[in-house]
């Protein structure tokens, strides 16, 4: 990448690393980066965010959970950071302590969702009162913070005073009895009316945090803590069901056979999704690989017409313009751009579960 | 096309480069001649095409997923989602678990509070003020010493009746008081002006006479009207105000320690304000959220950016923990169990902002936290990085001019450090009215 121009909109923090002379220097640019820019902020959310004590200047992490966090984000900014390098422009990263910030609170929240599921549900729960109650209100404030309350509350934030009491309330044994509920009416209360009697007793708004917290007390709502097993839950190894690279005979056919298997399931894809993906097709490095679909006998340029609804004729005078960039494929569909990035990521969740899920059955196959 | 494709066919096909029709008559032939596919590479790229194919139709970015959020469950449960938005949460819910079983469970609590909701659009009658009093009097936190203050402010009320008239004429009586001792105080003011002038009179007219003794036929010279010693320098301001002896200032700090020299009074930044609150509560009783009393930095600001945070002993204590909240309430620093009531972060803190902090003691298993609400934080500023360097160039300079030094330390709201160079000051010179003054007023900013 190096002499390559870097775009205006990349944030000047990236331009020392995007613009180093060689890989060592790069190298260097990026720890530095990482170190100086990013690691203190990640350690500062992950400390706020799960509460536990983060030792500083590069000490170990005393918290498991923190350290998995904080390797989790520190992984995938340096993913991101060789992609940004490589396609500067595709890539384009306005504010970086922004970007990593944002990365930080989605993988603390994505933690805490996993470890705490029935927690995460009672927050939604929760949410969805503080939405949808007329004397209710949710709403976001600085770092991400979510506050709840009554809705003449809106514009204020919790003071400490009323995460004392809030925190009272969890604390006294008579706690339900200050806020006007007893013990035995507990379940049988309307949720609604729990959370109103428990505004009325602070007297202003909380976090939903502290709230969420409040509630799994006094419902009895508790996670066993177990590790998470996400082996069916996302596509986190698509590329074990690979037939491996061998040119040997059998090789090619394996191979072939598995891209037939893949276009397959490609057509059987919703109409919206497949266009998003097949005229946005890209490699890894970003460069248009529609052709080779054609060029390897998986499919034709009529089939692949077909499969994005177009005339071939008409997808025939496209062809040298494709990739489309999601602008154009919005404008093409009657969507929003980012309906397009949401439609081609669903389609590509969708064939890496397909995938895999195929392959597991052609193994059980085998091994019978 | 029966005929194979020439070489430049195939590589206008591979570079994109054919015409519509010719395309598709060239990709028609393509899909049935294995041996052209082989001349356009097709084969001998297969493994790198899979590898290329699966990236592209798979998952880019390998690892990452987007789970749905809790506003795209929430419309999926209330059925507000667009047809393209539904087919993106639908499309998700197949094959993620976690996410499909809190679609589910939401959908199930909407249809649990469906009814509660629909009525509780109705506007709710608000409780009324009896009711309210009652459910207030019914907290067993409140109720004894609500009891206790009722039956005071009933016996209150008997008292207030039966001596009615008796306490009109404290009152009055209580009034004159007041007046007398106000215009006490302000003669008691013009009183100290009217001595140090005459000790500044007395200074000039001894002068005056060693002036005419030495040398007669001279004439009266342009005395000062205020005169102090500072640090091993005479530092004058005369009545048409010329300012000397501190010449080393840079303008604007001249200026204010001329300002303070003739108001005999000290400016501090506005900052001090928010950072007090109550701040004096802090030192004072165990009660209202203060089981045990801290030190400092309290309503100040300070100059170092690892201030020592000290705090009085917490009877039965066996160890003490700090916290430093920001602006926000965050936590930034916090201190592992200590033994001593004193403790320095050994990272420095950022420089210009507020921050609060909180020691909790530990004492049997329990924890005692102080402050705690009702009392007031215990804030303070880390001074600026400017500030912060100008008055350390200020005090390599002249390490010794108090007068200087009181004067900017109190411009940057570092009163302590303020009241220490002013009682020097006082001590080089005792009989100054206006060294007095000073002290008495930085005393003032800091109670």
């Amino acid at each position: 990448m190096a002499g390559q121009e870097t775009p205006s909109q990349i944030d000047s923090l990236l331009r020392p690393f995007l613009e180093a002379a060689d890989e060592a220097e790069s190298q260097h640019r990026l720890s530095q980066l990482v170190s100086e820019h990013a690691e203190p902020l990640i350690k500062q959310i992950i400390r706020y965010k799960l509460r536990v004590q983060l030792s500083y200047e590069g000490e170990s992490v005393q918290h498991q959970d923190a350290e998995d966090v904080y390797s989790e984000v520190l992984v995938r900014l340096l993913k991101l950071m060789q992609q940004v390098k490589a396609h500067p422009r595709e890539h384009a990263i306005g504010n970086f302590r922004s970007y990593v910030a944002v990365a930080t609170y989605r993988a603390c929240y994505e933690h805490l969702r996993q470890k705490y599921p029935q927690r995460w549900r009672l927050k939604n729960r929760v949410r969805y009162l503080l939405t949808h109650h007329p004397g209710l209100a949710l709403w976001e404030g600085e770092n991400q913070d979510w506050y709840g309350g009554l809705t003449k509350w809106r514009t204020s934030r919790p003071s400490r005073g009323h995460t004392a009491r809030l925190f009272q309330l969890l604390n006294e044994p008579q706690a339900f009895a200050q806020v006007g509920l007893s013990d035995a009416d507990l379940p049988r209360s309307n949720p609604a009316e729990v959370l109103k009697a428990v505004f009325k007793w602070v007297g202003g708004p909380v976090e939903l945090d502290d709230l969420v917290t409040l509630v799994a007390d006094w419902w009895g709502i508790k996670d066993q803590t177990t590790s998470v097993d996400t082996s069916e839950g996302g596509p986190n190894d698509w590329r074990e069901g690979w037939p491996d690279s061998r040119l040997t005979v059998e090789a090619e056919v394996e191979q072939r056979l598995y891209l037939r298997r893949l276009w397959s399931e490609v057509r059987q894809l919703p109409p919206r999704q497949r266009s998003a993906l097949l005229l946005n097709l890209r490699d890894e490095q970003g460069s248009g690989i529609i052709e080779l679909l054609p060029l390897t006998g998986i499919a034709t340029i009529r089939e692949i017409a077909a499969a994005v609804e177009m005339p071939a004729e008409e997808f025939a005078g496209l062809w040298s313009e494709l990739p489309l960039d999601d602008a154009a494929i919005a404008a093409h569909l009657g969507l929003t751009r980012q309906q397009v990035i949401n439609l081609r990521k669903s389609a590509r969740e969708r064939l890496a579960r397909r995938m895999r899920a195929l392959d597991k059955a052609v193994r059980n196959l085998s091994a019978r | 096309m029966s005929e194979h494709l020439s070489a430049q066919q195939l590589e206008r096909y591979r570079r994109r480069a054919l015409p519509p029709m010719d395309l598709l008559m060239a990709d028609d032939h393509l899909a049935t001649c294995a041996a052209c596919r082989h001349r356009a590479g097709g084969a001998e790229q297969l493994s790198a095409a899979l590898s290329s194919l699966s990236v592209g139709l798979q998952s880019p970015a390998g690892t990452e997923i987007d789970h749905l959020r809790y506003e795209q469950l929430a419309a999926y449960a209330d059925e507000q989602l667009d047809e393209v938005e539904r087919e993106i949460v639908e499309s998700h819910l197949e094959w993620c678990r976690p996410c499909a079983a809190e679609a589910q469970d939401l959908r199930a609590f909407k249809a649990t509070v469906a009814d509660s909701l629909r009525a509780e659009a109705v506007p709710v009658t608000p409780p009324t003020r009896w009711e309210e009093f009652v459910a207030f009097w019914r907290a067993p936190a409140h109720w004894v010493p609500l009891q206790v203050a009722v039956t005071a402010a009933v016996a209150a009320l008997c008292v207030w009746a039966a001596t009615h008239s008796l306490r009109h004429q404290v009152a009055e009586l209580r009034a004159q008081l007041s007046r007398l001792q106000q215009s006490n105080a302000t003669l008691q003011q013009e009183f100290d002006t009217a001595k140090g002038n005459a000790a500044e009179l007395r200074g000039r007219l001894a002068q005056l006479e060693r002036s005419s003794i030495s040398n007669p036929k001279s004439e009266v010279p342009d005395s000062p009207l205020i005169a102090v010693n500072d640090g091993g320098q005479r530092i004058t301001l005369d009545q048409a105000g010329h300012f000397t002896g501190l010449d080393w200032l840079p303008p604007a700090q001249q200026s204010a320690v001329k300002n303070a020299l003739q108001t005999a009074r000290i400016e501090t930044p506005a900052v001090l304000r928010e950072l007090a609150g109550k701040a004096g509560t802090l030192l004072g009783s165990a009660d209202d959220g203060l089981p045990f009393a801290l030190h400092s930095p309290l309503g100040t600001v300070v100059s170092t950016d690892r201030p020592t945070f000290r705090w009085s002993p917490f009877k039965g204590a066996t160890s003490y923990v700090i916290t430093v909240y920001d602006h926000d309430y965050k936590p930034v620093v916090t201190s592992g169990p200590l033994s001593a009531t004193a403790w320095r972060p050994g990272q420095p803190l950022r420089r210009g902002d507020v921050y609060s902090w909180q020691v909790t003691a530990l004492q049997e298993g329990k924890e005692i936290l102080s402050p705690t609400s009702p009392a007031p934080e215990a804030r303070f500023k880390v001074l600026e990085p400017g500030p912060a360097q100008e008055l350390e160039q200020a005090k390599q300079t002249q390490p010794n001019s108090h007068l200087a030094l009181g004067v900017l330390y109190a411009q940057a709201g570092l009163l302590a450090e303020a009241e220490r160079e002013f009682k020097a000051l006082l001590r080089a010179n005792p009989d100054s009215p206006l060294a007095q003054k000073l002290l008495r007023s930085i005393r003032a900013k800091r109670r």
